[in-house]
Protein backbone atom coordinates (compact mmCIF):
# COMPACT_ATOMS: atom_id res chain seq x y z
CA UNK A 1 0.00 0.00 0.00
CA UNK A 2 1.63 3.34 -0.60
CA UNK A 3 -0.60 5.18 2.19
CA UNK A 4 1.88 2.93 4.41
CA UNK A 5 4.96 4.82 3.04
CA UNK A 6 4.89 7.39 1.06
CA UNK A 7 2.28 10.28 1.56
CA UNK A 8 0.64 13.40 -0.93
CA UNK A 9 1.71 17.19 -0.72
CA UNK A 10 -0.71 18.56 -3.44
CA UNK A 11 -1.30 22.39 -4.04
CA UNK A 12 -3.61 23.78 -6.29
CA UNK A 13 -3.28 27.22 -8.48
CA UNK A 14 -7.04 28.03 -9.29
CA UNK A 15 -7.90 30.72 -12.02
CA UNK A 16 -11.37 32.48 -11.81
CA UNK A 17 -12.82 34.88 -14.44
CA UNK A 18 -14.80 37.50 -12.81
CA UNK A 19 -18.18 38.35 -14.11
CA UNK A 20 -17.72 42.31 -14.98
CA UNK A 21 -19.25 43.64 -17.65
CA UNK A 22 -15.80 44.71 -19.14
CA UNK A 23 -12.51 43.85 -19.03
CA UNK A 24 -9.69 44.62 -16.32
CA UNK A 25 -7.82 47.36 -17.75
CA UNK A 26 -9.61 48.32 -20.53
CA UNK A 27 -13.33 48.85 -21.37
CA UNK A 28 -13.50 46.17 -24.14
CA UNK A 29 -16.55 43.28 -23.07
CA UNK A 30 -15.42 40.43 -21.02
CA UNK A 31 -18.34 38.40 -21.92
CA UNK A 32 -17.95 34.75 -23.60
CA UNK A 33 -18.91 33.63 -26.58
CA UNK A 34 -18.44 36.70 -29.34
CA UNK A 35 -17.02 36.03 -32.60
CA UNK A 36 -13.26 35.86 -32.44
CA UNK A 37 -10.92 38.85 -32.40
CA UNK A 38 -14.27 41.19 -32.35
CA UNK A 39 -13.98 42.28 -28.41
CA UNK A 40 -10.69 43.58 -28.66
CA UNK A 41 -8.89 47.33 -28.50
CA UNK A 42 -5.13 48.98 -28.26
CA UNK A 43 -4.57 48.23 -25.01
CA UNK A 44 -6.24 44.11 -24.70
CA UNK A 45 -3.44 43.73 -27.92
CA UNK A 46 -0.70 45.69 -26.46
CA UNK A 47 -0.53 48.25 -29.32
CA UNK A 48 2.09 50.45 -28.82
CA UNK A 49 1.38 53.45 -26.59
CA UNK A 50 -1.91 51.80 -24.84
CA UNK A 51 -2.18 52.18 -21.45
CA UNK A 52 -4.01 50.64 -18.59
CA UNK A 53 -6.71 51.63 -16.51
CA UNK A 54 -8.05 49.32 -13.57
CA UNK A 55 -11.46 48.22 -13.78
CA UNK A 56 -12.76 49.06 -9.87
CA UNK A 57 -15.31 46.37 -9.86
CA UNK A 58 -12.60 43.52 -10.45
CA UNK A 59 -10.92 45.18 -7.26
CA UNK A 60 -14.32 45.04 -4.97
CA UNK A 61 -14.59 41.26 -6.32
CA UNK A 62 -11.42 40.04 -5.64
CA UNK A 63 -11.86 41.73 -2.30
CA UNK A 64 -15.06 39.45 -1.56
CA UNK A 65 -13.33 36.69 -2.36
CA UNK A 66 -10.34 37.88 0.21
CA UNK A 67 -12.90 38.33 2.47
CA UNK A 68 -14.68 35.32 1.79
CA UNK A 69 -11.64 33.39 2.71
CA UNK A 70 -10.94 35.22 6.29
CA UNK A 71 -7.65 36.58 3.88
CA UNK A 72 -5.85 39.64 5.01
CA UNK A 73 -6.15 42.46 2.73
CA UNK A 74 -3.03 44.34 1.71
CA UNK A 75 -3.62 48.35 2.68
CA UNK A 76 -1.27 48.51 -0.58
CA UNK A 77 -0.27 46.07 -3.35
CA UNK A 78 1.39 46.31 -6.50
CA UNK A 79 0.68 44.83 -9.86
CA UNK A 80 3.39 43.59 -11.68
CA UNK A 81 4.90 42.46 -14.83
CA UNK A 82 5.06 38.94 -15.92
CA UNK A 83 7.17 38.70 -19.11
CA UNK A 84 7.07 35.43 -21.55
CA UNK A 85 6.80 35.20 -24.99
CA UNK A 86 3.62 33.35 -26.09
CA UNK A 87 1.43 33.80 -29.14
CA UNK A 88 -1.71 34.17 -26.76
CA UNK A 89 -0.37 37.01 -25.04
CA UNK A 90 0.11 39.93 -27.34
CA UNK A 91 1.58 42.42 -24.91
CA UNK A 92 4.38 40.00 -24.35
CA UNK A 93 3.52 40.09 -20.82
CA UNK A 94 0.83 39.59 -17.96
CA UNK A 95 -0.21 42.30 -15.41
CA UNK A 96 -0.41 40.00 -12.39
CA UNK A 97 0.73 40.64 -8.77
CA UNK A 98 3.96 39.42 -6.99
CA UNK A 99 5.44 40.08 -3.95
CA UNK A 100 2.68 42.12 -3.40
CA UNK A 101 -0.80 40.20 -3.55
CA UNK A 102 -4.06 41.62 -2.75
CA UNK A 103 -5.23 39.48 -0.35
CA UNK A 104 -2.98 36.87 1.74
CA UNK A 105 -3.45 34.13 4.43
CA UNK A 106 -6.56 32.96 4.16
CA UNK A 107 -8.38 29.59 4.23
CA UNK A 108 -11.63 27.36 3.11
CA UNK A 109 -13.07 24.68 5.27
CA UNK A 110 -13.70 21.45 3.74
CA UNK A 111 -15.74 18.18 4.97
CA UNK A 112 -14.10 15.08 3.73
CA UNK A 113 -14.93 11.93 5.08
CA UNK A 114 -17.11 13.61 7.93
CA UNK A 115 -14.15 15.66 8.94
CA UNK A 116 -13.33 18.88 8.79
CA UNK A 117 -10.44 19.55 7.04
CA UNK A 118 -8.44 23.36 6.97
CA UNK A 119 -7.10 24.30 3.69
CA UNK A 120 -4.88 27.84 3.62
CA UNK A 121 -4.91 29.98 1.20
CA UNK A 122 -1.54 31.66 0.60
CA UNK A 123 -2.75 34.40 -1.62
CA UNK A 124 -5.12 36.04 -3.96
CA UNK A 125 -4.29 38.35 -6.43
CA UNK A 126 -5.65 40.06 -9.89
CA UNK A 127 -4.39 39.93 -13.39
CA UNK A 128 -5.37 39.74 -16.84
CA UNK A 129 -6.20 36.46 -18.60
CA UNK A 130 -4.46 35.46 -21.82
CA UNK A 131 -6.18 35.24 -25.47
CA UNK A 132 -7.40 31.71 -26.68
CA UNK A 133 -5.37 29.20 -28.95
CA UNK A 134 -7.20 26.52 -31.05
CA UNK A 135 -5.30 23.94 -32.89
CA UNK A 136 -6.09 24.64 -36.61
CA UNK A 137 -5.50 22.29 -39.20
CA UNK A 138 -2.30 21.58 -41.04
CA UNK A 139 -0.04 21.86 -37.61
CA UNK A 140 -0.71 25.49 -37.30
CA UNK A 141 -2.60 27.06 -33.71
CA UNK A 142 -5.14 30.02 -34.58
CA UNK A 143 -5.55 32.68 -31.61
CA UNK A 144 -8.51 34.60 -30.64
CA UNK A 145 -7.62 37.57 -28.40
CA UNK A 146 -10.88 38.08 -27.37
CA UNK A 147 -10.22 36.56 -23.70
CA UNK A 148 -6.97 38.69 -23.39
CA UNK A 149 -7.71 41.22 -20.36
CA UNK A 150 -10.78 39.05 -18.85
CA UNK A 151 -10.00 39.62 -15.25
CA UNK A 152 -8.98 36.69 -13.13
CA UNK A 153 -8.46 36.33 -9.88
CA UNK A 154 -5.61 33.54 -9.36
CA UNK A 155 -6.21 31.39 -5.87
CA UNK A 156 -2.89 30.03 -4.69
CA UNK A 157 -3.34 27.58 -1.54
CA UNK A 158 -0.56 25.93 0.70
CA UNK A 159 0.34 22.72 0.53
CA UNK A 160 -2.53 20.89 2.46
CA UNK A 161 -4.15 19.30 0.39
CA UNK A 162 -3.21 15.05 0.79
CA UNK A 163 -5.30 13.29 -1.96
CA UNK A 164 -6.85 13.57 -5.00
CA UNK A 165 -10.36 13.40 -3.33
CA UNK A 166 -9.39 16.01 -1.16
CA UNK A 167 -8.37 18.16 -4.19
CA UNK A 168 -11.96 17.50 -5.75
CA UNK A 169 -13.97 18.40 -2.60
CA UNK A 170 -11.78 21.80 -2.87
CA UNK A 171 -12.59 22.70 -5.95
CA UNK A 172 -16.50 21.44 -5.68
CA UNK A 173 -16.61 24.26 -2.36
CA UNK A 174 -13.96 27.14 -4.00
CA UNK A 175 -16.17 27.01 -7.32
CA UNK A 176 -19.89 26.91 -4.13
CA UNK A 177 -18.32 29.95 -3.02
CA UNK A 178 -17.76 31.81 -6.27
CA UNK A 179 -21.47 31.12 -7.51
CA UNK A 180 -22.62 32.15 -3.75
CA UNK A 181 -20.11 35.99 -4.62
CA UNK A 182 -21.43 36.00 -7.68
CA UNK A 183 -18.10 36.92 -8.83
CA UNK A 184 -17.75 33.76 -11.09
CA UNK A 185 -19.87 31.81 -13.16
CA UNK A 186 -17.72 28.89 -12.27
CA UNK A 187 -18.32 27.35 -15.82
CA UNK A 188 -15.43 24.81 -16.29
CA UNK A 189 -16.38 23.99 -19.71
CA UNK A 190 -16.26 28.15 -20.75
CA UNK A 191 -12.63 27.73 -18.77
CA UNK A 192 -14.02 30.37 -16.07
CA UNK A 193 -12.13 27.95 -13.68
CA UNK A 194 -9.05 26.80 -14.15
CA UNK A 195 -6.67 24.75 -11.77
CA UNK A 196 -2.76 23.72 -12.21
CA UNK A 197 -1.87 21.63 -9.77
CA UNK A 198 2.03 20.90 -7.47
CA UNK A 199 2.33 17.46 -6.55
CA UNK A 200 4.96 15.98 -4.72
CA UNK A 201 5.25 12.95 -2.25
CA UNK A 202 7.47 12.29 0.96
CA UNK A 203 7.78 9.24 3.42
CA UNK A 204 4.74 9.01 5.90
CA UNK A 205 6.08 11.57 8.95
CA UNK A 206 9.07 13.67 6.79
CA UNK A 207 8.92 16.85 7.62
CA UNK A 208 10.64 18.60 4.55
CA UNK A 209 8.83 18.64 1.24
CA UNK A 210 9.66 16.15 -1.94
CA UNK A 211 10.55 17.71 -5.13
CA UNK A 212 7.18 18.77 -6.74
CA UNK A 213 5.84 18.67 -10.28
CA UNK A 214 3.32 20.99 -11.88
CA UNK A 215 0.24 19.87 -13.90
CA UNK A 216 -1.27 21.75 -16.72
CA UNK A 217 -4.38 21.92 -18.95
CA UNK A 218 -6.81 20.01 -16.29
CA UNK A 219 -10.05 20.97 -17.40
CA UNK A 220 -12.56 19.53 -15.24
CA UNK A 221 -12.50 18.84 -11.56
CA UNK A 222 -12.48 15.16 -12.56
CA UNK A 223 -9.24 15.92 -14.83
CA UNK A 224 -7.59 17.23 -11.74
CA UNK A 225 -8.50 14.10 -9.36
CA UNK A 226 -7.03 11.74 -12.36
CA UNK A 227 -4.01 13.79 -12.78
CA UNK A 228 -2.77 14.27 -9.73
CA UNK A 229 -3.99 10.29 -8.94
CA UNK A 230 -1.45 9.31 -12.28
CA UNK A 231 1.03 11.73 -11.07
CA UNK A 232 1.57 10.43 -7.28
CA UNK A 233 1.61 6.67 -8.78
CA UNK A 234 4.39 7.75 -11.33
CA UNK A 235 6.47 9.57 -8.49
CA UNK A 236 6.13 6.54 -6.47
CA UNK A 237 7.24 4.28 -9.19
CA UNK A 238 10.54 6.50 -9.24
CA UNK A 239 11.42 6.47 -6.42
CA UNK A 240 10.64 3.20 -5.36
CA UNK A 241 13.27 2.10 -8.18
CA UNK A 242 15.80 4.47 -6.44
CA UNK A 243 15.31 7.39 -9.13
CA UNK A 244 14.97 11.26 -8.49
CA UNK A 245 11.76 13.46 -9.21
CA UNK A 246 12.54 16.06 -11.66
CA UNK A 247 11.08 19.36 -11.38
CA UNK A 248 8.79 19.26 -14.86
CA UNK A 249 5.74 20.18 -16.49
CA UNK A 250 3.26 18.31 -17.32
CA UNK A 251 0.03 18.16 -19.47
CA UNK A 252 -2.58 16.37 -18.51
CA UNK A 253 -4.54 14.63 -21.93
CA UNK A 254 -8.21 13.91 -20.85
CA UNK A 255 -8.93 11.90 -23.73
CA UNK A 256 -6.08 9.38 -23.26
CA UNK A 257 -5.92 10.18 -19.63
CA UNK A 258 -2.41 10.64 -19.61
CA UNK A 259 0.40 13.25 -18.19
CA UNK A 260 2.44 14.69 -21.13
CA UNK A 261 5.61 16.26 -20.09
CA UNK A 262 6.69 19.23 -21.12
CA UNK A 263 10.31 19.80 -22.85
CA UNK A 264 10.78 23.05 -20.44
CA UNK A 265 9.94 24.77 -17.10
CA UNK A 266 10.02 28.26 -16.78
CA UNK A 267 11.23 29.45 -13.07
CA UNK A 268 10.15 32.88 -11.23
CA UNK A 269 13.07 34.30 -12.43
CA UNK A 270 12.94 33.86 -16.50
CA UNK A 271 9.70 35.88 -15.92
CA UNK A 272 11.62 38.80 -15.09
CA UNK A 273 8.81 40.18 -12.49
CA UNK A 274 8.73 43.78 -11.87
CA UNK A 275 6.41 46.44 -11.02
CA UNK A 276 4.33 47.32 -13.50
CA UNK A 277 5.17 51.12 -14.52
CA UNK A 278 1.56 51.56 -15.84
CA UNK A 279 -0.39 51.26 -13.01
CA UNK A 280 0.27 52.84 -9.41
CA UNK A 281 0.11 50.68 -6.66
CA UNK A 282 -3.56 48.89 -5.63
CA UNK A 283 -4.60 51.33 -2.27
CA UNK A 284 -7.42 49.66 -1.21
CA UNK A 285 -8.86 51.75 2.64
CA UNK A 286 -10.94 51.09 5.18
CA UNK A 287 -14.17 52.49 3.46
CA UNK A 288 -13.36 50.46 -0.13
CA UNK A 289 -13.33 46.98 2.21
CA UNK A 290 -16.11 48.22 4.11
CA UNK A 291 -18.39 48.82 1.65
CA UNK A 292 -17.29 45.33 0.29
CA UNK A 293 -18.09 43.67 3.38
CA UNK A 294 -21.82 45.21 2.74
CA UNK A 295 -22.17 42.80 -0.21
CA UNK A 296 -21.20 39.52 1.34
CA UNK A 297 -23.92 37.15 1.65
CA UNK A 298 -24.03 34.30 4.00
CA UNK A 299 -21.61 31.98 2.70
CA UNK A 300 -22.79 28.40 1.54
CA UNK A 301 -20.88 26.63 4.53
CA UNK A 302 -22.65 28.87 6.98
CA UNK A 303 -25.76 28.63 5.50
CA UNK A 304 -25.63 24.41 5.53
CA UNK A 305 -24.99 24.84 9.21
CA UNK A 306 -27.55 27.01 9.72
CA UNK A 307 -29.97 24.68 7.42
CA UNK A 308 -29.61 22.18 9.84
CA UNK A 309 -29.77 23.87 13.45
CA UNK A 310 -32.91 25.99 12.57
CA UNK A 311 -34.97 23.70 9.70
CA UNK A 312 -33.58 20.09 11.57
CA UNK A 313 -32.57 18.82 8.14
CA UNK A 314 -30.37 15.83 8.05
CA UNK A 315 -26.45 17.07 7.00
CA UNK A 316 -26.95 15.55 3.50
CA UNK A 317 -30.72 17.66 2.46
CA UNK A 318 -28.71 20.85 3.66
CA UNK A 319 -25.96 20.24 1.57
CA UNK A 320 -28.20 19.34 -1.52
CA UNK A 321 -30.03 22.32 -1.07
CA UNK A 322 -27.20 24.97 -0.38
CA UNK A 323 -24.84 23.77 -3.55
CA UNK A 324 -26.61 26.14 -5.30
CA UNK A 325 -27.77 29.55 -3.60
CA UNK A 326 -30.35 29.99 -5.81
CA UNK A 327 -32.17 26.55 -4.99
CA UNK A 328 -31.30 28.06 -1.32
CA UNK A 329 -33.02 31.13 -1.56
CA UNK A 330 -35.85 29.21 -3.45
CA UNK A 331 -36.11 26.25 -0.66
CA UNK A 332 -36.50 29.32 1.75
CA UNK A 333 -38.89 31.16 0.35
CA UNK A 334 -41.12 28.10 0.45
CA UNK A 335 -40.60 27.50 3.68
CA UNK A 336 -40.93 30.91 4.99
CA UNK A 337 -44.52 30.65 3.64
CA UNK A 338 -45.90 27.45 4.58
CA UNK A 339 -43.51 26.49 7.08
CA UNK A 340 -42.63 22.64 7.07
CA UNK A 341 -39.58 22.47 6.50
CA UNK A 342 -38.79 18.82 6.17
CA UNK A 343 -41.80 18.22 3.42
CA UNK A 344 -40.66 21.69 2.05
CA UNK A 345 -36.93 20.07 1.58
CA UNK A 346 -38.97 16.91 0.16
CA UNK A 347 -40.58 18.83 -2.89
CA UNK A 348 -37.74 21.04 -3.37
CA UNK A 349 -35.06 18.03 -3.76
CA UNK A 350 -37.30 16.00 -5.83
CA UNK A 351 -39.30 17.78 -7.77
CA UNK A 352 -37.74 21.04 -7.83
CA UNK A 353 -33.98 19.74 -8.63
CA UNK A 354 -35.34 16.53 -10.96
CA UNK A 355 -36.76 19.65 -13.26
CA UNK A 356 -33.48 21.60 -12.71
CA UNK A 357 -31.60 18.46 -14.65
CA UNK A 358 -33.51 19.76 -18.11
CA UNK A 359 -30.64 21.43 -19.97
CA UNK A 360 -31.47 25.15 -20.09
CA UNK A 361 -33.68 25.41 -16.98
CA UNK A 362 -32.13 27.55 -13.88
CA UNK A 363 -33.78 28.30 -10.85
CA UNK A 364 -33.63 31.94 -11.41
CA UNK A 365 -36.83 31.44 -13.96
CA UNK A 366 -37.96 28.23 -12.51
CA UNK A 367 -42.13 28.53 -13.74
CA UNK A 368 -43.32 27.31 -10.33
CA UNK A 369 -42.55 30.34 -7.94
CA UNK A 370 -42.01 29.59 -4.23
CA UNK A 371 -44.96 31.08 -3.32
CA UNK A 372 -46.82 28.63 -5.54
CA UNK A 373 -44.98 25.69 -4.39
CA UNK A 374 -46.16 26.56 -0.89
CA UNK A 375 -49.40 26.93 -1.81
CA UNK A 376 -49.79 23.15 -3.06
CA UNK A 377 -47.76 22.05 -0.38
CA UNK A 378 -50.35 23.50 2.00
CA UNK A 379 -52.70 21.56 0.34
CA UNK A 380 -51.10 17.89 0.63
CA UNK A 381 -50.49 18.54 4.09
CA UNK A 382 -53.96 19.42 4.69
CA UNK A 383 -55.29 16.88 3.29
CA UNK A 384 -56.84 18.11 0.62
CA UNK A 385 -54.88 16.55 -2.44
CA UNK A 386 -52.82 13.46 -1.86
CA UNK A 387 -49.37 12.96 -2.09
CA UNK A 388 -49.82 11.62 -5.90
CA UNK A 389 -51.94 13.47 -6.89
CA UNK A 390 -49.75 16.70 -5.53
CA UNK A 391 -46.80 15.49 -7.92
CA UNK A 392 -49.16 15.30 -11.00
CA UNK A 393 -50.70 18.68 -9.72
CA UNK A 394 -47.03 20.29 -9.83
CA UNK A 395 -46.08 18.74 -12.97
CA UNK A 396 -49.05 21.04 -14.38
CA UNK A 397 -48.22 23.66 -12.55
CA UNK A 398 -44.98 23.77 -14.10
CA UNK A 399 -46.53 22.81 -17.93
CA UNK A 400 -49.50 25.53 -17.72
CA UNK A 401 -48.32 28.66 -15.23
CA UNK A 402 -51.40 27.86 -13.57
CA UNK A 403 -51.93 27.99 -9.60
CA UNK A 404 -52.38 24.64 -7.30
CA UNK A 405 -56.20 24.97 -6.95
CA UNK A 406 -57.09 25.75 -10.42
CA UNK A 407 -55.14 23.02 -11.29
CA UNK A 408 -56.88 20.76 -8.60
CA UNK A 409 -60.29 21.85 -9.80
CA UNK A 410 -59.66 22.13 -13.24
CA UNK A 411 -58.09 17.98 -13.33
CA UNK A 412 -60.84 17.07 -10.68
CA UNK A 413 -57.72 15.65 -8.05
CA UNK A 414 -59.43 16.93 -5.02
CA UNK A 415 -59.16 13.89 -2.41
CA UNK A 416 -62.57 13.52 -0.98
CA UNK A 417 -62.13 13.74 2.58
CA UNK A 418 -65.99 14.09 3.88
CA UNK A 419 -69.46 14.30 2.86
CA UNK A 420 -72.00 11.97 1.05
CA UNK A 421 -69.70 10.84 -1.71
CA UNK A 422 -67.19 9.09 0.61
CA UNK A 423 -69.62 7.42 2.74
CA UNK A 424 -71.77 6.40 -0.69
CA UNK A 425 -68.59 5.18 -2.45
CA UNK A 426 -67.51 2.60 1.55
CA UNK A 427 -71.51 1.70 1.19
CA UNK A 428 -71.01 0.31 -2.48
CA UNK A 429 -67.83 -1.67 -2.15
CA UNK A 430 -69.28 -3.05 1.47
CA UNK A 431 -72.47 -4.01 -1.17
CA UNK A 432 -70.37 -5.40 -3.52
CA UNK A 433 -68.31 -7.43 -1.56
CA UNK A 434 -70.53 -9.15 1.01
CA UNK A 435 -68.44 -12.49 1.21
CA UNK A 436 -65.21 -10.25 1.87
CA UNK A 437 -67.17 -8.31 4.56
CA UNK A 438 -68.28 -11.58 6.48
CA UNK A 439 -64.83 -12.92 6.36
CA UNK A 440 -63.73 -9.59 7.95
CA UNK A 441 -66.22 -9.80 10.86
CA UNK A 442 -65.57 -13.48 11.62
CA UNK A 443 -61.92 -12.77 12.18
CA UNK A 444 -59.63 -12.02 8.54
CA UNK A 445 -58.60 -8.51 9.80
CA UNK A 446 -56.28 -8.38 7.21
CA UNK A 447 -58.96 -7.62 4.97
CA UNK A 448 -59.41 -4.42 6.12
CA UNK A 449 -56.60 -3.52 3.46
CA UNK A 450 -58.43 -4.72 0.34
CA UNK A 451 -61.04 -2.75 1.92
CA UNK A 452 -59.49 0.80 1.87
CA UNK A 453 -57.33 -0.24 -1.82
CA UNK A 454 -61.49 -0.85 -2.73
CA UNK A 455 -62.65 2.18 -1.65
CA UNK A 456 -59.64 4.13 -3.42
CA UNK A 457 -60.00 2.24 -6.91
CA UNK A 458 -63.91 3.28 -6.33
CA UNK A 459 -62.82 7.19 -5.70
CA UNK A 460 -60.64 7.05 -8.70
CA UNK A 461 -57.76 7.68 -5.98
CA UNK A 462 -59.24 10.84 -4.69
CA UNK A 463 -60.29 9.76 -1.24
CA UNK A 464 -58.09 10.66 1.88
CA UNK A 465 -56.97 6.89 2.94
CA UNK A 466 -56.99 8.67 6.81
CA UNK A 467 -60.74 8.98 6.70
CA UNK A 468 -60.94 6.35 4.37
CA UNK A 469 -59.54 3.86 7.36
CA UNK A 470 -61.92 6.15 10.20
CA UNK A 471 -65.40 5.20 8.31
CA UNK A 472 -64.76 2.04 7.18
CA UNK A 473 -63.80 1.12 10.98
CA UNK A 474 -67.20 2.23 12.32
CA UNK A 475 -69.09 0.27 9.68
CA UNK A 476 -67.01 -2.71 9.80
CA UNK A 477 -67.93 -2.44 13.33
CA UNK A 478 -64.94 -1.83 14.93
CA UNK B 1 31.31 37.07 -16.03
CA UNK B 2 31.27 34.21 -18.11
CA UNK B 3 28.33 33.16 -19.89
CA UNK B 4 28.00 29.61 -20.58
CA UNK B 5 26.79 27.96 -23.63
CA UNK B 6 24.11 26.12 -22.14
CA UNK B 7 22.92 29.78 -19.94
CA UNK B 8 23.26 31.65 -23.36
CA UNK B 9 20.67 28.58 -25.12
CA UNK B 10 18.08 28.92 -21.70
CA UNK B 11 18.11 33.13 -22.76
CA UNK B 12 17.38 32.47 -26.66
CA UNK B 13 14.79 29.75 -25.67
CA UNK B 14 13.13 31.98 -23.35
CA UNK B 15 13.40 34.63 -26.13
CA UNK B 16 12.24 32.90 -28.95
CA UNK B 17 15.19 33.54 -30.75
CA UNK B 18 17.95 31.28 -32.44
CA UNK B 19 21.39 32.41 -33.05
CA UNK B 20 24.52 30.89 -34.12
CA UNK B 21 28.11 31.98 -35.06
CA UNK B 22 29.35 35.70 -34.90
CA UNK B 23 25.85 37.01 -33.70
CA UNK B 24 25.44 34.48 -30.54
CA UNK B 25 29.40 35.81 -30.00
CA UNK B 26 27.91 39.24 -30.46
CA UNK B 27 25.63 38.62 -27.64
CA UNK B 28 27.31 36.90 -25.27
CA UNK B 29 29.60 40.17 -25.09
CA UNK B 30 27.22 42.05 -24.48
CA UNK B 31 25.40 40.23 -22.35
CA UNK B 32 28.31 40.18 -20.04
CA UNK B 33 28.81 43.55 -20.28
CA UNK B 34 25.45 44.06 -18.91
CA UNK B 35 25.74 41.37 -16.22
CA UNK B 36 28.93 43.48 -14.98
CA UNK B 37 26.79 46.71 -15.17
CA UNK B 38 24.38 45.33 -12.92
CA UNK B 39 27.02 44.35 -10.56
CA UNK B 40 28.33 47.62 -10.19
CA UNK B 41 24.61 48.48 -9.28
CA UNK B 42 24.34 45.92 -6.98
CA UNK B 43 27.56 47.28 -4.92
CA UNK B 44 25.72 50.27 -3.74
CA UNK B 45 24.22 49.98 -0.31
CA UNK B 46 20.65 50.67 -0.56
CA UNK B 47 20.45 49.86 3.21
CA UNK B 48 18.70 52.88 3.71
CA UNK B 49 16.42 53.64 1.13
CA UNK B 50 13.06 52.49 1.68
CA UNK B 51 11.90 50.20 -1.64
CA UNK B 52 9.76 51.50 -3.47
CA UNK B 53 7.17 50.28 -6.07
CA UNK B 54 6.92 53.26 -8.53
CA UNK B 55 9.08 56.40 -9.58
CA UNK B 56 5.51 58.73 -9.09
CA UNK B 57 3.48 60.09 -6.15
CA UNK B 58 0.80 60.05 -8.47
CA UNK B 59 -2.90 58.69 -6.65
CA UNK B 60 -4.16 56.03 -8.17
CA UNK B 61 -7.04 55.88 -10.49
CA UNK B 62 -9.79 53.94 -11.42
CA UNK B 63 -12.46 52.70 -14.45
CA UNK B 64 -16.33 52.20 -13.37
CA UNK B 65 -17.60 48.76 -14.99
CA UNK B 66 -18.59 50.10 -17.91
CA UNK B 67 -18.19 48.53 -21.81
CA UNK B 68 -17.10 50.70 -24.83
CA UNK B 69 -16.10 50.68 -28.36
CA UNK B 70 -13.99 47.93 -29.77
CA UNK B 71 -11.94 47.87 -32.70
CA UNK B 72 -12.95 46.52 -36.44
CA UNK B 73 -12.36 43.23 -37.09
CA UNK B 74 -10.65 43.90 -39.98
CA UNK B 75 -8.59 46.60 -38.57
CA UNK B 76 -7.29 43.89 -35.75
CA UNK B 77 -6.62 41.25 -38.38
CA UNK B 78 -4.91 43.51 -40.60
CA UNK B 79 -2.41 43.47 -38.04
CA UNK B 80 -1.35 39.41 -38.20
CA UNK B 81 0.72 38.59 -41.18
CA UNK B 82 -1.68 35.59 -41.80
CA UNK B 83 -5.35 34.77 -40.73
CA UNK B 84 -7.50 31.58 -41.09
CA UNK B 85 -11.33 32.10 -39.68
CA UNK B 86 -10.94 34.83 -38.55
CA UNK B 87 -8.17 34.47 -36.22
CA UNK B 88 -4.67 34.86 -35.99
CA UNK B 89 -2.60 31.86 -37.42
CA UNK B 90 0.86 31.31 -35.53
CA UNK B 91 3.09 28.34 -35.94
CA UNK B 92 2.13 25.28 -33.06
CA UNK B 93 2.66 25.79 -30.04
CA UNK B 94 3.00 23.19 -27.46
CA UNK B 95 6.77 21.47 -26.99
CA UNK B 96 6.69 18.44 -25.53
CA UNK B 97 8.82 15.56 -25.32
CA UNK B 98 5.99 13.35 -26.57
CA UNK B 99 6.54 14.44 -30.32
Amino acid sequence: MREAEYEPVIGLEVHAQLLTRSKIYCDCPATFGAEPNTQVCPVCLGLPGALPVLNREAVSMALLMGLATKCTISPVSVFARKNYFYPDCPKNYQISMYDRPLCANGYIDIETDGETRRIRIERIHLEDDAGKLIHGEGGVSLVDFNRCGVPLIEIVTEPDIHSPAEAYVFLTNLRRLVRYLGICDGNMEEGSIRCDVNVSIRPVGSGTLGTRTEIKNLNSFKAVEAGIGTELERQERVLRSGGRIHQVTNLWDASKKRLIMMRTKEEAHDYRYFSEPDLPPLVVDRSWIDGVRERLPELPGERERRFIDQYHLSAYDAGVLCAERGVADYYEGVVSDVGEPKAASNWVMREVLEELKNPGSSIGEFPVKPEALAVLIRLVMDGMVSGTAGREVFKEMLRSGEGAPTVVERLGLRQVSEGDELEAAIDRVLDENPKEVERYRTGTTKLFAFFVGQVMKETGGKANPRVVSEILKVKLGD
Amino acid sequence: MQLSDEELGHLERLARLKLDGESREKLRGQLERIIEFVKQLQAVDTGRVTPGADTGTHEAFYREDGTGACLERSEVLGQAPETKSGMFSVPPVIETDDT
